[in-house]
């Protein structure tokens, strides 16, 4: 079978290229290549009137580069002479005497397969549901077959550089704006295809016609500013070389003729595959997309189905909780107090999505199948006939003691999770008649986007009770890791330690603000101090002293943090380090109380305090059986708590750095700086006494 | 009592199953490595050998399994009293044992040892042919999948029970497995191998090619990978990854008392200080090593802490890791010492473990380390099935 299938319309002398390679999406790799080549050569024998691009996939039109393929021989050679056929045949196409169109019915149009839409066609006809992005910077790669040149044809520098590093798959409304987009009825759509196509024989590809004008053209002065801003926004971590390389090449072609600047593309992007971020980069997709769900250990056929929840506590977790389950068809009834409060909360779930039904997100429809799911009620009562219940109270363990109390006063037999982010299972359950039933399901705020779910199995938590969570946390479109107990569980004990580093590092005399700029640049998505004011002072000196008063060994509170949080320097709302939106807000230095006995770290040494702080608490929550193996930490640690992606996660990290070459340099920086949580966990003598140095993920 | 030593020890590249030695005669193997064995002592050397041992454990692989050693004899063109001898994975090592009593008796002055197995060759049995068959199925039993013997639980749950009553987390278990790829690759790059391996000219298929280098390891693999393979027959912690292949392959060494080696004036590449046997219950095979070895220090006087090198073969993860703690005598510290004396150009997890070839390999792999090193001491020990181990003492 050809991955792409010549059809002629010998009545309107109109071909179609039907794209169909081998595997669920269509990607594009050796065949792909061939195939679209002899077809792009019978339009051009045939004299065709037009080409229409189409896929005979459902869901997916072109989604990129077949990875598997590159990964077989990832040498820069080899991915060089591969880009080089890619852009020739995709200027053949272009260059061809007749017009050319796609037409997508609601797939989906990325990395490569989105490059050579922007290439080829002179017009893009996508129904409501088709998604289109450059999402290549999240595989350690950028789009470097014509995609920044091409993208910012139709929608400008600005947008392109933003669109390209973020690397954003959006729905094809958010184009609409462009020329190049045309968003038709799926019913109408092959016609308004074909009209166009009679109607502009004699169009010039926009990429070759020297009098289009770029949306949003700016001087050459002015394009350097926004590569200078880009810089600076995304380019601040040197250990991302695919957006240094990104920026580099959309630069260098400011100042170049279209087909010069594609090519230069090339000559930034092959080298990256030998990097060794960029095989993190590629290994970390592969473990969110195909390890991942092979990643927890349960017995699923114990799981009870789970078509209708309950959720305790109508706060925003709640919230976020109830909408997850709603959209994903699950019945969710949400408790609170009294009606009114459910009520009111939500009404709030329902604004949200009347934001994201504006922003084209989501359809009126899916947003009201997505609240009738949604009930509301303030009895325990209604929980006589539901499987499964998430508590998502304040985190106080009498109260949750005190609900599940009640809860299984009501019902017995119902699966109780638990949505706590620190206090251990074997608490919570612990005056309960049936500590079996009870789970941990962590879940990350804001629930709608953070993709992972923390399950933890406690001590008595039954192989049921353990399934059943994982399975509705999958169903609910989660990625499900499973840990231990303990108090913090994996992610918070480990985020918490990022950031108390960072108030330890204001202490030791760091200017606040730049501990954060030093977190970014180690390639952490938000500085520790940033993150006290974003994810609340309390919790975070709540979850903190918590950690304390159970791990004394490997916790401690900066005086800083104590002095903040009882003056309310806490955030969300109240003062903290940031004002405005991200100004500094200097009033906060009265609170630091500098530690004069200790050095004061220089910058290399304050990023790598922060990196090996959470790898070696990870690696104590594998000392103490809380995190299970190498694939959980590193995934975890990347899609929960902003662990670096560039380094695929702590035990990459580790890896890389060399095992004997990682505990040296914490017994050097525990003697130097003696913060409790840089005493080296025992994990690394035995793997040094196996003889293991590298190779543990 | 006369003094032994090794003046010679080869072995081929081992196979992994079905791999590239897996359409070779066994026999053709062993005198392979017999014949590499004996040239690198120089010319002339068989008509000093007084007698063969062989050990094997499948005899089943072998054309006809019966006299393995006579056959080897002949296809040498040697002339001298040959004994085959099954102690499963313990065959090698106790053959050499056998010489070594000779020699200590008196009667023998010399000796040729030979291990040899071929795990790929090993054929599915059936007991009902023999009286034809009528209506129904033939039960074809594979005696290799898993190995147990009849009335015992297979020695994959023997290792696992081990690991768990001596307090070995399977992530230990793990460690090690992925230890033993990467000291092996690390050794491998440095060329430490070439003092033992004798390539072998192989055909599979229709191709003949020089088989030269250990096909088993994966050292680009990662202890994530290892962690997610499932557990095998009803262990608890042990999986295709903190166990060592079906292998095949084979060993060889000339041993004679220090009087004669000295006479034919040969380079003496280690003294032999003492060899044993043990027992212990049927499932003792994960710890069967250290009493072993706890033995034959004992009858040696030598300390534990004089021993330079340790070679416990990696029949499991569990072997080393539980002989190795009980030596330790619950010291933390000294156990992670330990730990990384053990095995220290990798084992049979990465390696292979061709059953009745290994217990010559650790001997020869622990003695060539040692003279890298500069001398020193070590031992080695290995265990096999129902509970029976060898250790053997080595001055370098």
């Amino acid at each position: 079978m050809p991955e792409v299938t010549y059809q002629l319309n010998t009545d309107k002398n109109i071909a179609t290229f039907m794209i169909d390679s081998a595997g669920p999406v269509n990607t594009i790799g050796e065949a792909f290549i061939k195939d679209f080549a002899l077809a792009t050569l019978k339009a051009n024998k045939d004299r065709v009137k037009g080409v229409i691009l189409a896929s005979a996939k459902k869901k997916s039109f072109l989604d990129g580069a077949n990875l598997m393929e590159i990964i077989k021989n990832p040498s820069p050679m080899n991915l060089k002479y591969t880009v080089l056929q890619l852009q020739e045949i995709m200027a053949n196409l272009a260059k061809s005497p007749f017009p050319v169109v796609a037409v997508l019915t609601g797939q989906t149009a990325l990395g490569g397969g989105l490059e050579t839409l922007l290439w080829t066609c002179d017009q893009i006809f996508a129904a409501p549901g088709s998604k289109m992005g450059l999402p290549e910077v999240n595989i350690g790669l950028f789009p470097g077959s014509g995609g920044p040149e091409t993208l910012k044809r139709i929608v400008g520098l600005k947008k392109a550089v933003k669109m390209v590093l973020r690397g954003q798959i959006l729905p094809v409304e958010a184009y609409s704006a462009t020329k190049a987009v045309t968003i038709t009825a799926k019913d109408k759509i092959w016609a308004d295809a074909e009209t166009f196509l009679a109607a502009n024989q004699n169009i010039i590809n926009r990429n070759y016609d020297p009098d289009y004008h770029e949306p949003e053209k700016m001087s050459l002065e002015e394009e350097k500013v926004v590569i200078k801003k880009a810089r600076a926004t995304f380019g601040i971590c040197p250990d991302k070389p695919y957006i240094t390389a990104a920026i580099n090449a959309i630069e260098e072609g400011l100042e170049l003729p279209f087909e010069e600047a594609v090519h230069n593309e090339i000559k930034h992007f092959a080298p990256l595959i030998a990097h060794p971020n960029v095989k993190n980069k590629i290994d970390l997709f592969f473990l969110s997309t195909s390890i991942a769900p092979r990643l927890a250990t349960v017995n699923l056929k114990k799981a009870l189905k789970v078509p209708e929840l309950a959720i305790i506590g109508a706060g925003l977790m709640g919230q976020g909780i109830a909408q997850v389950c709603a959209s994903k068809g699950i019945k969710a009834l949400l408790i609170d107090i009294d009606l009114k409060t459910a009520q009111a909360a939500k009404t709030r779930i329902s604004q949200e999505l009347t934001v994201l039904t504006q922003k084209g997100r989501m359809s009126s429809k899916q947003q009201e199948n997505i609240l009738a799911n949604i009930s509301v009620s303030d009895s325990y009562d209604d929980l006589k006939e539901i499987p499964m219940v998430i508590e998502a109270v304040f985190e106080d363990l009498k109260l949750k003691q005190n609900i599940l109390k009640q809860v299984q006063a009501i019902n017995p037999e119902i699966v109780f999770a638990s949505n706590t982010s620190t206090i251990p299972m074997e608490e919570i359950s612990a005056k309960s008649d049936r500590p079996e039933l009870v789970v941990g399901m962590h879940y990350f705020s804001p629930v709608p986007l953070m993709p992972l779910l923390e399950v933890i199995e406690g001590p008595r938590t039954s192989p049921a009770a353990l399934a059943t969570a994982v399975a509705s946390g999958r169903q609910q479109g989660k990625t499900c890791v499973v840990v231990g107990d303990g108090p913090g569980f994996y992610t918070s004990r480990t985020f918490g330690v990022y950031v108390i580093t960072g108030f330890y590092l204001a202490e030791m005399g760091i200017d606040p603000w730049k501990v954060d700029r030093l977190a970014l640049e180690a390639g952490f998505p938000q500085g520790p101090l940033n993150i006290y004011g974003t994810a609340g002072g309390n919790v975070i000196h709540h979850a903190g002293s918590y950690m304390k008063e159970k791990r004394p060994e490997l916790m401690t509170i900066p005086k800083t943090l104590e002095k903040m949080f009882e003056a309310g320097y806490i955030g969300a709302g109240k003062p903290c380090f940031y004002k405005n939106g991200g100004q500094p807000d200097e009033s906060a230095m009265q609170f630091v109380v500098l530690n004069k006995s200790l050095p004061q770290p220089d910058d290399d040494e304050a990023k790598e305090m922060l990196l090996l702080g959470m790898v070696n608490q990870a690696f104590h929550c594998l000392d103490e059986g809380v995190i299970k193996n190498y694939y959980s930490m590193d995934l975890a640690s990347v899609i929960g708590i902003g662990f670096p992606d560039c380094w695929h996660g702590p035990a990459r990290y580790v890896s890389l750095k060399g095992v004997k070459a990682t505990l040296s340099r914490l017994e050097e920086l525990y003697e130097k700086y003696k913060v409790p949580f840089l005493k080296p966990a025992k994990e690394y003598e035995r793997l040094i006494a196996c003889g293991v140095d590298k190779g543990l993920v | 009592m006369e003094k032994c030593v090794i003046v010679s020890a080869k072995r081929t590249p081992f196979g992994k199953y079905l791999g590239s030695l897996s359409q070779m005669e066994p026999l053709d193997v062993a005198v392979h490595v017999a014949n590499a064995a004996l040239e690198t002592t120089g010319p002339n050397i068989k008509d000093e050998i007084d007698q063969i041992f062989v050990g094997n454990c499948i005899p089943s692989a072998f054309e006809t399994g019966s006299v393995t050693g006579r056959q080897v004899g002949l296809k040498l063109g040697m002339d001298v009293f040959t004994t085959t001898i099954d102690t499963a994975c313990c065959s090698p090592l106790t053959a050499m044992r056998m010489a070594l009593w000779g020699m200590r008796l008196g009667e023998l002055e010399s000796a040729l040892v030979v291990g040899i197995e071929a795990m790929s060759r090993t054929p599915h049995a059936s007991r009902q042919f023999r009286t034809g068959v009528r209506i129904g199925s033939v039960q074809m039993k594979d005696p290799i999948f898993p190995i147990s013997y009849p009335g015992y639980q297979s020695v994959a749950v023997d290792a696992s029970d081990g690991a768990e009553k001596y307090n070995i987390s399977k992530r230990m278990l793990d460690n090690f497995a992925m230890g033993s790829h990467l000291k092996w690759s690390k050794a491998y790059k440095e060329g430490k191998f070439n003092d033992e391996l004798a390539p072998i000219m192989v055909k599979k298929g229709r191709s003949k090619y020089l088989f030269s280098n250990d096909e088993m390891p994966r050292p680009s693999g990662s202890i994530s990978a290892i962690e997610m393979l499932p557990t095998v027959f009803g262990a608890k912690t042990t999986t295709a990854g903190n166990a060592p292949g079906l292998n095949d392959g084979a060993s060889a060494m000339i041993i004679m008392t220090e009087t004669k080696a000295k006479a034919l004036g040969l380079t003496i590449l280690g003294t032999i200080l003492d060899q044993t046997g043990a027992t212990d219950m049927p499932y003792g095979i994960s710890w069967i090593p250290a009493k072993a070895i706890k033995k034959i220090l004992k009858r040696t006087k030598i300390d534990l802490d004089s021993i330079d090198l340790i070679e416990i073969n990696e029949a499991f993860a569990a072997m080393p890791l539980v002989s190795t703690k009980i030596l330790a005598e619950d010291d933390e510290k000294k156990w992670y010492d330990l730990i990384s004396k053990t095995n220290v150009n990798g084992g049979a997890i990465a390696i292979g473990h061709p059953v009745g070839a290994s217990g010559l390999r650790i001997t020869m792999s622990m003695m060539y380390e040692l003279k890298r090193r500069g001398g020193g001491t070590g031992v080695a020990a290995i265990c096999g099935g129902l509970t029976q181990g060898e250790a053997i003492l080595v001055k370098v």
